[in-house]
């Protein structure tokens, strides 16, 4: 019996030293949940993240990805040589497995998930300075809102994922685009509230409560909310801190003046400056370009004189005689420090909404007047003022085309929002064209891991 | 407070006697001195501590007494016996008799007779008893093996010492030189197990043994490399011809749908962290094998520890074996120093013939015509700008050069009876088979101590290996080279290298580089003392620290301007300790008719490993790449854990008569590899055996000299998996990325704090026979294992944001299989002897169960009821003999194009059918020959299988059954038309098909081992032995396998064979 009650007595102590012992910190590379929110820095640290991961790399969606195969997509951009995954996009067959179509949703809502991570964590913590608990909040909801605005516009209705917890976001399905639209004008809204107005360092690489509005302007021009897009574009032209820069070689320098919101270079090494410029600009002096301009649809199509055309494009004649260009609004490619970032919200854009959101509301002279500012930047002369509506819009579609050329898919979506893809993109995709293919695919892994999800028109077997 | 606890369990442990009475009445005729211990025991209580062995001596008593004083009983038991006994507290030992001196006798022919007693080696052994026979007059040798006693010519010394056979020598004129051989009965033979050793002939469990004499025959960096084709069910394949890397080692098959299937591998008891120590940077071949860090010529034996009986007592690290290395300890007798140098040459076995520069261009050409295309110096350069009459080997010029080897030991080994020690120092330098100057260097020390105090009850030992290593190797394998156009040219008329688009040079790359240097300290150390009869405490202990260094250069000069990639260098930095502390008792007492011993034990292992990756950039110049402050740029990468473990465990053994064995192991763990309510899991095992053989009714079977039954059940664990997946946390971006003057967290994972062990049920049944004198030795053994709760990445749909999540799935893998080896004595004269043992194993591998697979990404490489090994790709039906595109099955029976998994369809198997070794030891006098075939019957892509082969006709040169292709309507043949463009032959289709997909089975001559023993005429030159010998590894290997070779398979640096000759002695 005494034998017994010593081995229990062993056998507890034993059990409770080892536990003990397996009680091991948290690795130094890491930071363990509780802690992230807890200190200014921390916070700081985990918004900073979200903008770290868009940006360290190529090819998974921000820069390159969006700017240029976005214009594949669309009619301004193709690549120098047969490559199954671009070529998707240039004929317009896009497939449920194609890599990017997979690559984008993966990414985009890994993005989502670190802001809903900075949401929550925000809003539960206790410790954080006011002020900047309200800044950060506002950067995750921005963040948030930009991300799904992303997506409806490539996938159309997407889930709206706003928790971290896979329990509940695995099973969600589609949410009606109109839904997502209300979601994202929410978190804007928000985000104009939470934010200051000006830049936490001075570096336009955060978003501030003008970027919120910018932003704004952008997603009522898409819901056709003309007044509203008028007035937030208006907020932000007239904030003096901005302008349209006469200079259109300093217009994508880094913090440049018309900057409203960019993404800072991090993978900074040998000198690397955007991975735009690193991967648009050939690499040695008789080396053709990669990404190159579509000749025939958009440089041919410049109005004689456009300075867009001198100063955004780049153009090099090989030795075979043939000659290409390349998108050039970025132009250094290795330089110390770094000069320039990567554009998301410039003011040329806001001019060009405001035009529109104006135009349709048949306020004619306002609207045109903006595209004369952006016309003047360019060299070239006003419009002419006996323009009806239809014309202006029309100038409007030809402007936007040349101020936001391989940036961000601007002209694969102004087509499809107007419903102008068909008669414009058709003829050039040829064959393969079809109107359902202004929505990308649902990723076919993504359905096939969440059987809630439906497959857009246009790709069911 | 854990002492405490200690101390507690070993008066736990300790059984406490009760008082009996003193007098015995016994009656017993022709009885076994057992019989009699256990009549006193049961009328006294008093405990009989022996040596079974001892007792065979005995003679059967006959004894009559009643209420007699025990004393006097024992007096008369004993009178006749070569034994005697004392009495200590309520135990009584039995021992050998003393020997005394034959009493001087009146016979004036008695005279002094000395005399040595060596191994076969040449070694003196102390300690042996020498007897005249028929009288117990006798003498021992000391510490030179030295004896001497008075004997009468004509007498007959018996020479008998334990593991050696017994020996019988005529007294005549002079000194007698007597050299025993060992005892080649395989059945004594000690083999290491968890925590303790144990004889083959009474094992319950599945241990296979290599033992120092084959790997040592083996010229190899790594010991794995000299295990391969001798155990069964151990399947080990190298990942590359390189020297130092790493293997791929499966016992009994893949039990986890995760990677981590390697076994535990435990050095002179002590486990040791078998992981690489290289961070992220790319090399050539792959990560080192932490293994290289053990000098092969320092190891002593390897048992593989197989089934749940053997394996238990490792509990949770149990699950895919245990692998017990022992190094070489020292050997009493006076010192000895040997020394031991070879010296080589090697070469890859095999290269593939490809199309000559003519016949490559001419497809070339076809391709086009076929295309309907006109080359152009863009998509043709080979056709229009390069020599059309250069014809380069590529694989000759790059891994087809001869590298060599060497290696130089020098050995210092002596001490008593009570102290030994070893001292030994090893370098060894292989280069390799490529054109620069590379290397791999390593020198390694290794210690050993063992001590033991006079009455044997204290004994401490300690062994020590260091390890310096210096590779000197390339960022890549240059194998794919094979498939350079023959007529590319290296230089451009300028005298520099030439680059054409985005190629790569097939040159520039060697003059990138890459360099480690690892430095490695192995300690362990036991301490014991016996506290009680019977009674055993100990503590063994281990300690390694590791630290590597890599650095890779890629300096401007080898790129291609065109890719964007940076001249760069990589500097890894890593460090690792570990120590485990393991406090054991060890209890033995003969309970009955039988020997019952029980172990117990607890453990506490640390691991910590932390490692760093610094990529620099922006260099001032080419010649300051190799200093990181000189870079303008600097990116870290951290990587850290710390792992602890801890245990308690035991093991009962009860071994009645030598012919019952049960074995039992219980072992409970604690790991932080999971969530703190999940870290607990227990683990036990229980194991039978029955000699039958020994039966008295069997004894009538003259042929059968051995015969055993034996079987366990039992369950082990893996905790094989990532480190922190149970831990919610962020993790820092890089740091070298400030945003904004910030760096950056991100979200490390779903973590998941639920997961639990995965775990094994293995059972096991074998028979074990021995004919004619154990000349003929069969084993054989049926294992099957279950292992269930499999831990794998549960994959999230990405809406979710993460790719998937640790956690344990509802899915079984069963491994089953027969393992068997024949070992024959064929022929055993003085001069002449031949041994031949064969193995073979055939394993068997299926995923029973995944409930719910198809919502997993295991989906699409697993299939329920078939192995895990399978490999899936589209089935390849012929080539349209009007078009030559190929044509698959597609499930919609459209016969156009398949699509990925849709119409994938299992192509084989990667796992072998079956695969074993041949061995044969042949001794003629002073020569020895052995040699091992290494049989393999399996399946494996060809060198086009895979996403990266490209089509016939492209601008890459292929292997010379592209000249079977199809060239015009009409041909029948299963290669496709010529073409430019992968997609027009559907080739990204064929390279995954059935078409690439055939038989990798290989024989493989894996060493040869010839020796000339010279000790004879070396004795005259005051050296005690004299060796000279020749061994060789994969020298010759017969295949039908289309590619470069079937063991590594791929695209990779094939295993080289070596072919080295050395000398060997000993002073």
């Amino acid at each position: 019996m005494k034998r017994i009650s010593l081995l229990i007595i062993f056998a507890a102590t034993l059990t409770a030293s080892c536990n003990k012992y397996l009680d091991t910190p948290t690795p130094k590379t890491e930071v363990g949940d509780e802690k992230v929110f807890a200190t200014d820095q921390n916070a700081t640290s985990a918004v900073t993240g979200i903008y770290i991961s868009m940006n360290s790399l190529n090819y998974l969606w921000a820069n390159v990805m969006m700017n240029f195969l976005a214009g594949i997509h669309g009619d301004d951009v193709y690549y120098a040589s047969n490559f199954e995954d671009y070529d998707v996009f240039k004929q317009a067959r896009l497939l449920p497995n194609s890599t990017y179509v997979e690559r984008f949703w993966n990414a985009i809502y890994s993005y989502i998930y670190t802001a809903n991570a900075c949401v929550e964590g925000l809003t539960a913590s206790t410790t954080l300075t006011p002020a900047l608990k309200d800044q950060l909040l506002g950067e995750a909801r921005f963040m948030r809102a930009y991300f799904y605005f992303y997506l409806v516009n490539m996938y159309g209705d997407v889930p709206l994922v706003l928790t971290t917890d896979y329990r509940v976001s695995e099973k969600l399905p589609r949410e009606k685009t109109e839904k997502v639209y209300d979601q994202v004008v929410e978190d804007l809204r928000a985000a104009k509230q939470l934010l200051g107005d000006n830049y936490p360092n001075g570096n336009r690489v955060r978003p501030n409560k003008t970027a919120a509005s910018a932003m704004l302007a952008r997603v009522y021009l898409y819901r056709h909310e003309w007044a509203l897009a008028e007035t937030e574009a208006s907020a932000v032209i007239g904030n003096g801190n901005y302008e349209l820069l006469k200079d259109l070689n300093s217009v994508f320098l880094a913090n440049s003046r018309e900057a409203i919101f960019q993404l800072q270079s991090v993978n900074v090494g040998g000198g690397r400056n955007t991975w735009e410029a690193q991967v648009a600009i050939p690499a040695n002096a008789t080396a053709g370009p990669l990404f190159r301009l579509d000749t025939i649809n958009l440089i041919r199509k410049f109005e004689t004189g456009d300075a867009r055309l001198a100063n955004w494009t780049g153009t090099r004649t090989l030795a075979s005689g043939a000659t290409y260009f390349w998108p050039a609004k970025y132009k250094v490619r290795n330089a110390t420090p770094v000069q320039e970032n990567t554009m998301l919200l410039r003011m040329g854009e806001q001019f060009l909404i405001r035009a529109e959101a104006r135009i349709r509301q048949h306020k004619l002279d306002d609207g045109r007047s903006d595209l004369d500012s952006i016309r003047l930047r360019a060299n070239l002369p006003k419009l002419n003022t006996a323009l009806t509506q239809p014309q202006l819009l029309q100038a409007v579609e030809s402007e936007r085309k040349f101020e936001l050329f391989a940036e961000w898919g601007h002209r694969w979506f102004d087509l499809k929002r107007t419903q102008r893809s068909t008669d414009v993109l058709g003829p050039i995709k040829g064959a393969e064209w079809q109107p359902t293919d202004t929505l990308y695919p649902i990723p076919a892994y993504a359905i096939s891991t969440n059987l809630n999800l439906t497959q857009n028109e246009g790709y069911k077997k | 407070m854990r002492w405490t606890a200690f101390l507690i369990l070993a008066a736990c442990l300790n059984v406490s006697a009760t008082t009996y009475a003193q007098r015995v009445t016994v009656k017993l005729q022709n009885a076994s001195l057992e019989e009699v211990f256990s009549a006193v025991k049961r009328q006294t209580g008093y405990l009989f501590f022996y040596d079974r062995e001892l007792l065979r001596s005995a003679e059967k008593v006959t004894i009559q007494a009643s209420n007699q004083p025990l004393e006097s009983f024992l007096l008369a038991v004993f009178k006749d016996q070569p034994l005697d006994y004392s009495v200590k507290d309520k135990t009584i030992f039995i021992k050998p008799k003393p020997v005394t001196p034959a009493a001087p006798s009146a016979n004036a022919a008695r005279q002094e007779v000395t005399g040595t007693v060596t191994g076969t080696d040449g070694t003196p052994l102390p300690g042996v008893t020498i007897r005249i026979k028929g009288t117990q007059a006798g003498a021992t040798t000391d510490v030179d093996g030295k004896f001497k006693l008075n004997a009468e010519p004509g007498d007959v010394l018996v020479i008998s010492y334990i593991g050696f056979e017994q020996q019988e020598v005529t007294v005549g004129a002079g000194a007698l030189s007597i050299r025993l051989k060992p005892n080649i009965s395989a059945l004594d033979e000690a083999v290491v197990i968890g925590y303790g050793s144990a004889v083959r002939k009474s094992l319950t469990g599945s241990v296979s043994s290599v033992r120092s004499k084959d790997i040592a025959n083996s010229p190899v960096t790594d010991p794995l490399a000299a295990m391969q084709g001798r155990v069964p069910g151990l399947f080990i394949t190298a990942n590359s011809g390189l020297p130092g890397t790493t293997f791929n080692v499966t016992l009994r098959g893949q039990n986890s749908l995760l990677k981590a299937n390697g076994p535990l591998f435990v050095i002179d008891g002590v486990p040791y962290l078998e992981e690489s120590m290289n961070t992220t940077i790319p090399v050539a071949g792959g990560n080192q094998s932490p293994l290289a860090a053990l000098n092969p010529a320092d190891i002593e034996r390897i048992d593989v520890l197989k089934d749940a009986d053997a394996t238990a007592i490792y509990g949770s690290r149990a699950a895919n074996g245990v692998v017990m290395i022992t190094t070489k300890k020292g050997r009493a007798g006076k010192t000895s120093v040997n020394a031991n140098v070879y010296s080589g040459a090697s070469r890859v076995v095999n290269r593939m013939p490809m199309l000559s520069t003519a016949e490559y261009l001419a497809m070339r050409k076809e391709a086009f015509a076929n295309d309907n295309l006109t080359p152009t110096t863009d998509n043709a350069p080979d056709l229009l700008e390069w020599s059309q009459t250069e014809n380069n080997d590529w694989q000759k010029r790059l891994i087809g050069n001869t590298a060599n080897q060497t290696e130089a030991q020098l050995s210092a080994s002596g001490g008593t009876a009570q102290t030994r020690y070893l001292l030994s120092g090893t370098f060894r330098r292989e280069t390799t088979v490529l054109p620069n100057d590379l290397a791999y260097k390593r020198g390694t020390g290794h210690f050993s101590l063992d001590h033991k105090s006079k009455n044997s009850r204290f004994g401490f030992r300690v062994s020590a290996n260091y390890t310096g290593d210096k590779n000197n190797s390339l960022p890549s394998d240059m194998s794919y080279v094979f498939s350079l156009s023959p007529n590319y040219p290296v230089y451009g008329p300028d005298g520099k290298f030439y680059w054409f688009s985005s190629d790569q040079n097939p040159i520039a790359p060697l003059s990138r580089t890459y360099n480690s240097k690892l430095r490695s300290l192995i300690t362990n150390g036991e301490i014991r003392y016996t506290v009680l009869p019977g009674l055993t405490a100990k503590v063994t202990g281990g300690y390694t620290n590791t630290t590597m260094e890599q650095m890779q250069i890629t300096p401007p000069s080898s790129l291609n301007a065109q890719s964007s990639a940076n001249a760069s260098t990589y500097f890894g930095d890593t460090k690792a300790h570990s120590y485990v502390v393991e406090p054991q008792l060890e209890f033995k007492r003969a309970i009955g008719k039988g020997d019952l011993s029980v172990l117990a034990g607890t453990s506490w292992q640390e691991n910590i490993r932390d490692g760093k990756r610094t990529d620099a950039s922006r260099f001032s110049g080419e010649e300051f790449m190799h200093i990181m402050d000189s870079a303008g740029v600097r990116n870290e990468n951290l990587n850290y854990y710390m792992y602890r473990y801890n245990s308690i465990f035991g093991r009962v053994t009860y071994n009645r008569d030598g012919k019952y064995i049960l074995n039992a192991n219980f072992r409970r763990d604690g790991s932080t590899r999971f969530g703190p309510d999940n870290r607990w899991g227990n683990f036990g095992s229980i194991g039978a055996a029955w000699i039958f053989s020994d039966e008295p009714w069997m004894k009538q079977l003259s042929w059968l000299s051995h015969g055993k039954l034996r079987g366990s059940y039992g369950s082990v664990g893996s905790d094989n998996i990532g480190y922190y997946d149970y831990l919610a946390s962020w993790a820092a971006s890089n740091s070298a990325y400030i945003y904004d003057g910030s760096t950056g967290l991100t979200p490390s994972r779903i973590a998941n704090p639920e997961y639990h062990w995965e775990v094994s049920r293995k059972s096991e049944g074998g028979i074990e026979l021995g004919f004619l004198k154990n000349r003929i030795l069969f084993n054989a053994g049926y294992y099957h294992s279950l292992t269930d709760n499999q831990l794998i990445d549960l994959s999230l749909t990405p809406q979710v944001g993460f790719s998937g999540l640790r956690d344990n799935f509802d899915a079984v893998v069963q491994n089953a299989g027969w393992e068997m080896d024949l070992t024959t004595d064929n022929i055993r004269r003085d001069h002449f002897s031949w041994t031949t043992s064969v193995n073979i194993t055939i394993p068997k591998n299926k995923l029973k169960k995944f409930d719910g697979i198809e919502k997993t990404v295991y989906r699409d490489k697993y299939v329920v009821g078939e192995p895990l090994t399978i490999v899936k790709g589209y089935q390849f039906q012929y080539v349209d003999p009007a078009n030559g595109k190929p044509v698959f099955w597609t499930k919609d029976g459209s016969g156009g194009r398949p699509v990925e998994f849709t119409d994938f369809v299992i192509l084989g198997n990667a796992m072998p059918e079956y695969y074993g070794g041949l061995q044969n030891s042949l001794k003629y006098k002073k020569v020895e020959l052995d040699f091992l075939f290494q049989f393999v019957q399996q399946e494996g892509g060809e060198y086009n299988y895979g996403r990266l082969a490209n089509a016939y006709g492209m601008r890459f040169n292929q292997g010379r059954e592209a000249l079977d292709r199809w060239q015009k309507p009409g041909d029948i043949t299963d290669i496709p038309r010529a073409t430019t463009t992968q997609a027009n032959t559907l080739f990204d289709v064929y390279r995954l098909s059935s078409a690439v997909w055939g038989n990798a089975s290989y024989i493989r001559l894996k060493n040869v081992s010839l020796r000339y023993d010279l000790s004879e005429y070396a004795r005259k030159i005051k050296l005690n032995r004299l060796v000279v010998y020749a061994n060789a590894q994969n020298l010759l290997t017969f295949t039908n396998y289309k590619g470069i070779d079937p063991e590594t398979q791929g695209i990779r640096l094939p295993p080289v064979k070596a072919i080295t000759a050395g000398i060997q002695l000993s002073l």
